[in-house]
């Protein structure tokens, strides 16, 4: 909607009636991802999800920071999430985000789920949920990365780990992996990765001529199993 | 059979193309393992990978992505009296399982692709005599490490090693397998156990049928002949350098570690991650030094999963590359160590007694 650069050096403050079903793992999601557009931050009020994050993880705030009753914005925009298809980004710029269903001929090589944008548990769920008692597609690999150690072991004690590999994919340490094309799962010439990862400009995971589609890991667990971009509600 | 990796099946593929063949003599019997470098860790590996996978898909032969190559054919398809010739110093594991499986070149890999056959000079052999008991904290592992001690890293030079005695009945298939596996380091052809009531129960639980067994005839002449009598061995470490540096570990104390690395074709198996869990359980990897435990098989990933193994790691504070294949122990990975290292359980440079 607002492109590359439609963001640069701004704050974006993500705000309204919806903000409060969003976990804070979908916050940090968005929050994340927002740098693709060239914002400074992307923030979230505190509210009472960010309260009860806070009281499990035994810290306290410094402050909160609201906005203020005449607060001054330069762009507005909104969102309504009920209008949402799965989304997914095309190798290039801003103008190849289309929905799942439109991109579904590329046969995917790889896909990637993890990285700092969908590598917490509550993505790891979705993916579980997913591939639970299906295979992924013989010609694709799908590698699943952790975000941090925390979501490792819990997905290794709540039998997450068990569904991945029944299903054929490969769990990993956790780590940024494939995301930078520094190791596991660097692309070669000419394969197609649908990713969970931030980033698709060329190069990012290998080879040049890769491409690289991105989209949220339901949507990346779907096309898994069926080899090409897939619309994930046919399995949820 | 016949057997190629990431690292030697490449060039075995540019090789056969070289040669004109159009297909392989027999698509069922040849498997390609993507294992030394998984998933791929740079574009040049990726672009290996690719190749390999359209060489699978060309020729319908068999391709499995994540296991070592040794560990997935003992799981899956090694039966004894099968000849099994791999592209990769280290097949000469199978041999655990009464196997004839020795290591080749990747342009000899070519040719046996081509024509399933090979000319292969009859070795001789060695016997060793295994007798007694393990004291505690020794195992298999400490059992190879002391032989090449004794006889040298040439000592076994295409030589047919026979592990036989009283004690041989005690051994596990995983602790043959660590021997049989090993044995490569003293530059041995083939190394053998005979066929016993354990290697039947191994197959009876895998689903297949030997070939034949084979078994040392009254008068088998050996070259050479050795006893190890297991009840006075001490858990071996192999300094670096080369095996006139076996010491027993309590020699060696000083050294700070970098990191600790367990796992490989020779000690990743579930057998061997259970001592490790045993050990670790309860206790605190040392600051300043890292732990990492990368199985040798999907399979052993799994039951390490299952078993609650690969939770106790986690708490000790290793870190679980929870991917088989053996991107530490060959410097194939992406996080190669770049100070002094000691590895705990690979076959070459640094090794320790098991586990």
């Amino acid at each position: 909607m607002v492109g590359e650069d439609g963001g640069n050096y701004k704050s974006l403050e993500w705000k309204g009636p919806a903000v409060k079903s969003l976990s804070i793992s979908s916050r940090a999601c968005i929050s994340n991802n927002s740098m693709e557009c060239g914002c400074k931050l992307s923030i979230f009020e505190v509210d009472a999800a960010t309260q009860d994050y806070f009281k499990t993880a035994n810290r306290k705030s410094m402050f909160e920071v609201h906005a203020g009753p005449k607060a001054h914005y330069k762009e507005e925009y909104e969102i309504d999430l009920g209008s949402l298809e799965p989304q997914v980004w095309g190798p290039g710029n801003e103008s190849k985000v289309r929905t799942a269903s439109e991109f579904r001929d590329d046969h995917l090589d790889e896909v990637f789920i993890g990285s700092s944008t969908n590598g917490r548990f509550e993505d790891l769920q979705v993916v579980g949920k997913i591939l639970k008692g299906h295979k992924i597609k013989a010609g694709t690999r799908c590698i699943i990365t952790p975000a941090s150690k925390n979501v490792f072991e819990r997905a290794i004690q709540d039998g997450l780990v068990e569904t991945f590999l029944e299903s054929g994919a490969v769990f990993t340490n956790a780590t940024c992996g494939a995301c930078v094309g520094t190791h596991l799962g660097v692309l070669g010439e000419n394969e197609t990765c649908l990713s969970t990862s931030p980033r698709n400009y060329v190069g990012r995971m290998g080879a040049t001529t890769a491409k690289i589609y991105l989209s949220s890991p339901a949507t990346a667990a779907a096309s898994a199993l069926e080899g090409h971009i897939t619309d994930p509600r046919r399995y949820l | 059979m016949a057997m190629a990796q990431d690292s030697t099946g490449p060039l075995a593929i540019k090789v056969f193309r070289e040669m004109g063949v159009q297909k392989v003599w027999d698509p069922k019997r040849i498997h390609l393992v993507i294992d030394h470098s998984f998933p791929a860790p740079d574009e040049k590996v990726a672009n290996l990978h690719i190749l390999i996978r359209e060489f699978v898909k060309q020729q319908g032969v068999r391709l499995v992505e994540g296991s070592i190559s040794h560990q997935h054919l003992l799981e899956n398809h090694v039966v004894p009296g099968m000849v099994l010739f791999g592209a990769d110093s280290h097949t000469c594991q199978a041999g655990a399982i009464g196997a004839f499986a020795t290591g080749i070149g990747s342009s000899e890999m070519a040719a046996v692709w081509a024509s399933g056959k090979l000319w292969v000079r009859v070795p001789e052999s060695i016997k060793i005599n295994l007798t007694g008991q393990f004291k505690k904290g020794v195992y298999a592992r400490d059992v190879i490490t002391h032989f090449i001690g004794m006889v040298g890293e040439d000592g076994g030079n295409y030589k047919s090693l026979e592990w036989k005695g009283p004690a041989v009945k005690n051994l596990s298939i995983a602790s043959r397998a660590c021997i049989s596996n090993n044995s490569m380091e003293c530059g041995c052809k083939l190394s053998i156990f005979e066929v016993d009531p354990a290697t039947q129960d191994y197959f009876k639980t895998a689903n297949r049928k030997a070939m034949f067994e084979i078994h040392a005839g009254p008068k088998a002449h050996y070259k050479e002949e050795y006893e190890i009598d297991l009840g006075t061995l001490e858990p071996q470490v192999w300094g670096p350098g080369n095996e006139s540096k076996v010491r027993s570990a309590g020699e060696f104390g000083d050294d700070h570690l970098d990191e600790v690395f367990i796992g490989s074709s020779t000690n990743g198996r579930y057998e061997d991650l259970q001592v490790v869990g045993k050990i670790l359980k309860g206790h605190k990897i040392k600051a300043g030094t890292r732990c990492i435990i990368t199985p040798a098989s999907k399979n052993v990933f799994e039951r390490a999963i299952k078993d609650g193994l690969a939770e106790t790691f986690l708490e000790s504070g290793a870190v679980r590359w929870l991917l088989s294949g053996r991107a530490a122990s060959s410097g194939s990975g992406s996080q190669n160590p770049s100070r002094s290292t000691l590895q705990a359980s690979s076959r070459r440079a640094f090794t320790l007694g098991t586990s």
